[in-house]
């Protein structure tokens, strides 16, 4: 077994001269906007003049449709995202660029779909956002019981639904709605389309006012007699062909995202407890002088915690990159790290309560954000189902 | 001659930044001892040890070309057996340490050392009266023979989980001092490799004995009807289940990277400091939600639930017992 972050970093800084600069600009001009990303629910404006918007774009997206060559493996976009979320777990998700919504597209498109949709991203001077909506209020776990339909008309489908708990969704230029062609067949009736926001009957009901995780945003978007060419679907050629499992499509995006997820958290994790860490050193414990040894071994097995996450985070990619079916190994990282983060941030609270309780402060915001990780891409309780069913196998 | 399969190694391609492999100089001995592991799960006693000790691995060690492969390879070894036939693979594979640390071919065990050099610790597996092993204590400044009811000697029959084991312990106090045992110095690098190995073994062990209890508390779950349909169809129980693959699968890769160092220098370090709190913390709660999903039967003797619980117990306090002879690299609980 080999885990060397510092040598992927090291081949990123030297084979990527064009995308080091972005990761260098994130991690310059994250920390100081955190703190206001959480109080305001948004990015501020001021920060997309100091991050090479047109690179921001192109991330997580494969490099032969324009992508940064910095987040082109599962491996890149662990390392990457892990050591950005120790500056702030919740700001890259709201960060720009196609998102979740690029692993239908690349799972389930035609070439001339994928080449349209990731173009999009292409050449801008402002942040492009994409958007993945398969949640509905009524079904979000349960996501193959959609009742969002997609109804034929002509040469057209026409859209209706509502979907909720949408990243980005309010700022989205684009996004891929999953949406039923039948909801009577449950998941063989899905299918995936591409829907910019301008097509007549889409609308953002709303922003949700979230209890953490603010820097990024969740909305809910509503499609009242949205006609769309029957070639926004994606995998439509026209003629007969062998059947889409479109419901692939979300499990690609899922398999796709966990790791980058988790180790985000991860990354989230070690930053706070580097924090802790310094915060006992500096005398800002809240504990008699006895506990504060205590207090500092307690955040050590954390570490031995959090270091079992990145294994896991980092397996799930390494497996993704060789092409191994890697789902469960997706699971079991998501549900460990969320798990730990919460835990974390529970004992956080418990070592520094004033800390905790005080409105804006790090140890506060951590725990509001940490509560979303086990709810977010799958919910813990979900993750566990799935590992169930996999390990019974 | 050991059982070990051809392998080729590719030197073309620089080592991968990322890689969840094996390590190299493992697979060829892994290949060799799967089918003894499948030889000895049904097993008892002398016959399954037999069937362990083909695998040569107290001569092998010693002749690897690198000796920081020895820890990786016993660990790897030792989670297959262990997984397969606990109390077998500890009395199999418990006098490879000495062999690790170059000790004279007549010391079988040894005993470790608390942080004061005071008082040596030996955990052995069951004891042939006709031919008890030969035992030493063995410290950073040294080693030494150690009789068996000597001074400072004394002994704890019926050690839990690894049945008529029993425990030594040596305490050089007021009567016996360090300085009366004669330690005899150690080759350069020797103590290093014997703590290194010593914990190799007991993680590897614990590795498998975590992993066995998994497959067994699922195999359980399938058969064991509730209800109308298997208990793994109930959603407390498949929430529990994924919980135990969950804190196994880290508890693995944990031990796995510290054994084989394998994050960057600087870090958490190697297995001299991996932190017992986490790992006693994983191991007791699988051995806890593994009976669980039993209940009743996993609770008495009978299924394998109950030994493997109290073997689980018994290797975590011979870890803790280890770890203690250790200074670590940093401040890890």
């Amino acid at each position: 077994m080999r885990i060397d972050p510092e040598a992927v970093l090291e081949e990123i800084r030297r084979d990527d001269p064009e995308s080091w600069p972005l990761f260098d600009a994130m991690q310059r001009h994250i920390p100081p906007i955190a703190a206001r990303a959480d109080v305001d629910a948004e990015i501020p404006a001021e920060f997309w003049p100091l991050v090479p918007v047109d690179l921001q774009n192109r991330v997580n997206m494969p490099p032969q449709y324009g992508g940064v060559v910095l987040t082109a493996t599962a491996v890149r976009r662990a390392v990457v995202f892990e050591r950005i979320g120790r500056l702030c777990p919740a700001l890259p998700i709201g960060l720009p660029g196609p998102g979740l919504s690029a692993p239908p597209v690349l799972a389930l498109g035609t070439e001339e779909q994928k080449v349209a949709y990731f173009n999009r991203f292409l050449g801008q001077t402002r942040p492009i956002w994409g958007a993945f909506a398969i949640t509905e209020p009524q079904g979000g776990s349960d996501a193959a019981a959609m009742r969002t339909v997609a109804t034929r008309d002509g040469s057209d489908y026409v859209l209706n639904g509502t979907k909720c708990f949408i990243t980005s969704g309010g700022r989205a230029d684009v996004v891929v709605v999953f949406a039923s062609l039948d909801p009577s067949k449950g998941r063989f009736a899905i299918r995936a389309f591409v829907v910019p926001r301008d097509t007549p009957g889409y609308a953002v009901d709303r922003c949700e006012d979230m209890m953490g995780l603010r820097a990024s945003q969740l909305a809910t978007l509503s499609f009242t007699d949205c006609r769309l060419p029957a070639s926004s679907m994606l995998g439509h050629t026209g003629k007969r062909g062998p059947h889409v499992d479109a419901f692939t499509g979300a499990q690609a995006s899922w398999d796709y995202m966990r790791p980058v997820l988790s180790s985000l958290i991860n990354g989230g994790c070690l930053g706070m407890v580097e924090h802790a860490e310094q915060c006992l050193a500096a005398g800002e414990a809240e504990l008699p002088r006895a506990k504060v040894e205590q207090a500092r071994e307690e955040l050590g097995v954390f570490r031995a915690r959090i270091s079992s996450s990145q294994m896991l985070a980092l397996r799930a990619a390494w497996k993704f990159d060789a092409g191994q079916r890697a789902s469960t190994d997706a699971s079991l990282a998501k549900a460990f790290a969320s798990t730990v983060s919460m835990e974390l941030a529970h004992r956080l609270a418990a070592l520094f309560p004033v800390k905790a309780a005080t409105a804006g402060d790090r140890i506060e915001k951590f725990y509001r954000d940490a509560k979303a990780f086990d709810i977010l891409e799958g919910t813990g309780d979900m993750q566990r189902l799935m590992i169930a069913r996999a390990y019974e196998h | 001659m050991p059982f070990v399969e051809t392998h080729v190694t590719s030197l073309d391609s620089p080592p991968a930044p990322v890689d969840f492999r094996c390590a190299p100089v493992v697979e060829p001995f892994l290949g060799a001892a799967r089918p003894i592991a499948s030889a000895i799960r049904d097993l008892g006693g002398a016959e399954a040890v037999s069937h362990i000790q083909q695998l040569e691995l107290a001569s092998v060690l010693p002749e690897l070309e690198r000796r920081a492969d020895a820890p990786v390879l016993l660990f790897h070894l030792a989670d297959l057996l262990g997984h397969a036939n606990l109390a077998a693979a500890w009395q199999g594979l418990s006098g490879v340490p000495a062999r690790a640390a170059e000790l004279p071919l007549s010391v079988d065990i040894v005993a470790f050392p608390d942080a004061t050099e005071t008082r040596w610790t030996a955990w052995l597996p069951v004891v042939d009266p006709a031919r008890p092993p030969a035992l030493a204590l063995a410290g950073p400044r040294g080693w030494t023979a150690a009789p068996l009811n000597g001074p400072g000697h004394s002994r704890v029959n019926g050690l839990l989980g690894f049945a008529q084991g029993e425990v030594h312990t040596w305490s050089a106090g007021p009567t016996v001092t360090a300085g009366d045992l004669g330690l005899r110095p150690l080759a350069e690098g020797a103590w290093s490799a014997l703590v290194r190995a010593q914990l190799a073994l007991l993680s590897g062990l614990l590795s498998g004995a975590t992993r066995r209890l998994v497959d067994e508390s699922y195999a359980y779950a399938k058969t064991r009807q509730s209800a109308g349909k298997s208990i793994s169809q109930h959603q407390a129980v498949a929430l529990r289940l994924a919980d135990l693959a969950l804190h196994q699968e880290a508890l693995s890769l944990y031990l796995t990277a510290r054994v084989e160092e394998c994050e960057p220098p600087g870090m958490l370090g190697g297995i001299e400091s991996l932190s017992i709190g986490y790992v006693v913390e994983l191991a007791f709660r699988i051995a806890r939600d593994a009976v669980q999903t039993a209940a009743g039967h996993g609770y008495v003797e009978g299924l394998p639930f109950r030994r493997l619980f109290e073997q689980v117990r018994t290797l975590t306090v011979m870890l803790q017992g280890t770890k203690a002879a250790v200074t670590p690299v940093s401040p890890v609980p």
